[in-house]
């Protein structure tokens, strides 16, 4: 959409940021930055991460302001695998709304995540340096997983911050535990998800990451109960046909009918 | 008038646009972003795979500081002090028995033997003995409490070394894993073992022995290092300890299996032919059956003499007797008469060029030989003097190769393989 900022159209160069859409119908959520960031969330956490990416990108070229726009982006580039790309933006959201400890958090994110150690423990300790907070929490502990260190200290100092009740901190370790892996670190992601889940039930997101990761832990039956919950809860999702098929049950227990 | 906000430029007040960058005078230029990120032009399954490699094997946490460690430093405790009087104390008193039970031994071990080996050259080597284990104390109760483990095997409980076993747990391979419940490296480090016995057997008079040797003292290496890990050392500490660990393990235990090996075939009774006989009729390695002053040595026995005097580089050695009571001898050119006749007989190593020697008649009881596996180097030719020997000289004859068992011939008047016997008719010309 940059590209069609300068134009000048009917004579007259456009002066001002544009207005968001008015609503069409009364009562209707303005559809400004902060509502494609909303949508981009939804979307994040339902693991949609191209979708996500899009809403984010709608929010920015809205308002290039939009630090949150900005981090769903790389988070989104990240969690597609596109760690090099991420990196890029990174640099041009520097730019934008500058460094932030959460910007240093996913570079350093990215960084581990390509197993460039060095690198992401710089970063981690800057961000932690530069604030702290939530994620550059959860990022040390997902560094702290890939040096077999304690990360549960620091998850538990992430979910402190968020405070007990925020399901999206429980989903972001949890994921991150997931990305990790490992056995111990599925478990690890349970530890922090069935609290949440708890307190959160209403939240199909959480029973979404809850089969994935008991999935990884060879539970089929947990996982497709779990998705059976996040089914019912998100009426309005369509459950990725690999969870289901991973789900589905085996030839022995379809031949014996268990 | 306004000025341009970008050139800069005086533009008069009805002016929208700057005349000269065309800049809009009336509010500030927005910057033009573009929201869409960069996207990845395709997938790099080589390079997720390298990605998840390097997660998988993680990393080793950055080392901390020495400020910080110092500032970790709990000070000297009373038992570290009484420990520099009594070493082994503080090992004791932390739950490292087996550390402690090694420094008091070396430290008390090295001042007795140093003691009662007054006099001797081992004294020297006995001190640092005791040095060591003094040091070694000291140094572990220092750092034991933020450095442990030195001597236990792991943090973990369940690898713990229990000191009642620890004789077993280094000296059969395998033991300790199996104690352990790691049957599959257990069974590995035991079948190394095992293997390079079973080649070593196969390999009993060859020039591999050492080889099968070298493979079998691997599996209680690579047993103890599996032991001793130093999982909780700085990563450098625990590369240095652990290469150190597993090359003098493997020095110590290919000697000592290198030894047994030696003792048990000495009691055999059997002459082993060394490595200098390689490229002659025998061949290192073999056992040879010897009999020990020979009532009768001919020309073209194998035997064992002792030198009278002085020569460098051989007291006593092997080889054929070239000629005996008798005979009409003459060296020329390197080429061997007897009674005017090439020589049936040659040394054992044909390559070995034989001094000049004048025409001779040996007498009773006097021998013609040459030194030519055992002799090193050609400063030295070998003259007359030792070249004629007596009969009294000649200590054992070797008599036959018993090992290995396709080998097994007679030594006893082998005539030079490579002889030509002259044709009938150039005797009649």
């Amino acid at each position: 959409m940059g590209r069609f900022n300068s134009l000048e159209l009917s004579g007259t160069p456009q002066e001002t940021a544009p207005e968001p859409e008015i609503p069409a119908v009364r009562g209707e959520a303005p559809k400004n930055a902060q509502y494609f960031i909303d949508r981009g969330d939804r979307f994040f956490f339902r693991c949609e991460y191209e979708a996500a990416l899009q809403e984010y990108s709608r929010a920015v070229g809205l308002d290039a302001g939009a630090a949150a726009a900005w981090l769903g982006q790389i988070f989104a580039l990240t969690e597609l695998g596109e760690f090099h790309e991420a990196e890029l933006w990174y640099g041009n959201a520097v730019g934008v709304v500058g460094e932030t400890a959460e910007l240093l958090a996913l570079r350093a994110l990215a960084a581990a995540r390509t197993g460039d150690f060095d690198r992401a423990c710089g970063y981690s300790d800057s961000s932690l340096e530069a604030g702290g907070g939530m994620l550059p929490h959860i990022v040390r502990g997902e560094i702290f997983l890939y040096s077999r260190r304690n990360a549960e200290y620091c998850f538990e100092q992430a979910t402190a911050m968020a405070g007990r009740a925020d399901w999206k901190c429980a989903f972001l370790i949890a994921s991150a535990c997931l990305f990790a892996d490992t056995a111990a670190s599925a478990t690890t992601a349970l530890k922090f998800l069935l609290p949440a889940l708890e307190k959160s039930g209403t939240r199909g997101e959480l029973y979404l990451l809850l089969a994935r990761i008991q999935l990884k832990l060879k539970q089929r039956t947990a996982a497709q109960k779990a998705l059976e919950q996040c089914a019912a809860l998100m009426s309005d999702y369509i459950i990725p046909a690999e969870l289901k098929e991973a789900t589905a049950p085996g030839f022995w227990a379809r031949l014996f009918g268990r | 008038m306004k000025s341009c906000p970008r050139c800069s430029f005086g533009n008069f007040d009805h002016v929208v646009n700057c005349v000269k960058c065309g800049a809009s005078l009336s509010a500030p230029e927005r910057v033009s972003i573009d929201p869409n990120p960069p996207r990845a032009k395709r997938k790099h399954p080589f390079r997720e795979w390298v990605q998840r490699f390097r997660r998988r094997r993680g990393f080793r946490w950055s080392e901390p500081s020495e400020q910080e460690r110092l500032e970790q430093d709990p000070g000297l405790s009373w038992d570290f002090k009484l420990n520099l009087f009594l070493p082994g104390f503080y090992q004791f008193r932390h739950d490292r028995v087996p550390l402690g039970i090694f420094c008091l031994g070396l430290v008390l071990g090295g001042l007795i033997c140093s003691w009662l080996m007054v006099g001797t050259g081992l004294a020297f080597f006995m001190m640092p003995c005791a040095v060591a284990g003094y040091v070694m104390s000291i140094y572990d109760a220092n750092g034991g409490a933020v450095l442990r483990p030195f001597f236990s095997a792991t943090s973990s409980a369940r690898l713990r070394i229990e000191w009642w076993t620890l004789l077993p747990d280094l000296l059969l391979p395998g033991f300790f894993q199996f104690r352990k419940g790691r049957y599959v490296r257990g069974a590995i480090y035991l079948g190394i073992f095992l293997a390079g016995w079973v080649l070593f057997c196969y390999a009993i008079g060859t020039l591999y022995t050492a080889w099968a040797l070298a493979v079998a003292a691997m599996g209680p290496a690579l047993s103890l290092c599996d032991m001793f890990r130093f999982a909780a050392w700085p990563f450098r500490q625990r590369l240095l300890f652990t290469v150190l660990l597993s090359f003098f393990s493997f020095q110590i235990f290919h000697q000592s299996y290198f030894r047994i090996a030696d003792a048990a075939l000495d009691q055999a009774a059997y002459t082993t032919i060394g490595m200098e006989f390689a490229g002659t009729d025998l061949h290192p390695g073999e056992w040879a059956v010897e009999t020990t002053n020979p009532p009768d040595p001919a020309p073209g026995d194998i035997v064992r003499l002792r030198i009278q005097g002085f020569v460098y580089g051989a007291g006593e050695f092997f080889d054929r007797l070239l000629a005996g009571p008798g005979d009409v001898v003459s060296i020329s050119d390197g080429r061997l008469q007897v009674n005017g006749k090439p020589a049936e007989i040659l040394p054992l190593n044909d390559r070995y060029r034989l001094p000049n020697l004048p025409e001779l008649t040996l007498g009773k009881d006097e021998f013609l030989i040459y030194p030519s596996a055992a002799q090193r180097g050609n400063g030295h030719l070998w003259t007359r003097n030792y070249a004629v020997i007596n009969r009294s000289q000649i200590t054992g004859r070797l008599e036959s190769i018993h090992f290995p068992f396709w080998r097994r011939r007679s030594l006893v008047n082998r005539r030079n393989p490579e002889y030509i016997a002259p044709e009938p008719h150039s005797e009649q010309e």
